[in-house]
């Protein structure tokens, strides 16, 4: 992912690599039966941003789509908040009071990050780590690039054994 | 270190969003770097905490 920030510098823009949308999670026959991190299609990573809209109530903007080659990529813009980095304690609070539950013992993406899900509307989120909250001035705790999905039945099988 | 804030409010948690003071160059620079560093310690602490996959260290 490439970010530039226009002369306002109010948001940030994001340029996907060519022919990359991110990361999703699946799960299934040829995951072994286990959530695995896999690179997203275009799709997945609108939906993707779409829910971090939804949920968390950002203001994620598709700017545009550009070809390079056969390649797609995906111009999207973000609010730019500045901040200080927040603690674990901090990632676990925020989510749960968002009502996700953790998944123990599972991490996707970054190493050791954190993962959650909310049963009542089946949406899980990934790769919750320093990298991906930011405290805002006020002391705010805002998530500003998590993996959100709608778990499958798949995958709510899956993480059954993370939510004990 | 600022003593957290977690909003439910949707309303509320857009407009601070939105409603964010303007940030220089310098700064956005800054945070990217203070993040980044933030999210290697956080990996490593989580690497020292682990033994193989998804097994923790018994406290000995």
């Amino acid at each position: 992912m490439r970010i530039a920030t226009p002369d306002d510098r109010s948001r940030y823009w994001k340029v996907t690599h060519s022919g990359r949308s991110g990361f999703i999670v699946v799960c299934g026959d040829e995951t072994g039966n286990q959530p695995e991190l896999t690179g997203a299609l275009p799709l997945e990573y609108l939906e993707r941003l779409r829910l971090q809209n939804e949920i968390l109530q950002d203001d994620i903007r598709l700017e545009g789509v550009a070809i390079q080659g056969e390649e797609i990529l995906i111009v999207t813009s973000q609010p730019a908040i500045i901040g200080d980095e927040v603690s674990e304690s901090e990632m676990r609070d925020y989510m749960g009071r968002l009502w996700f539950a953790p998944l123990h013992g599972l991490s996707l993406g970054r190493p050791g990050a954190l993962a959650f899900y909310r049963d009542l509307d089946e949406v899980a989120a990934f790769d919750a780590h320093p990298g991906n909250f930011v405290k805002d001035g006020d002391g705010v705790v805002l998530p500003i690039d998590l993996i959100l999905l709608r778990a499958d039945a798949a995958l709510q099988k899956a993480f059954a054994p993370h939510l004990r | 270190m600022k003593t957290p804030i977690y909003l439910s409010n949707p309303e509320e948690m857009l407009k601070v969003r939105l409603n964010q003071p303007r940030a220089t160059s310098e700064q956005l620079r800054a945070q990217e770097e203070r993040l980044r560093l933030a999210a290697e310690r956080f990996s490593a602490a989580a690497k020292a905490a682990t033994s193989g996959p998804g097994r923790k260290k018994s406290a000995a």
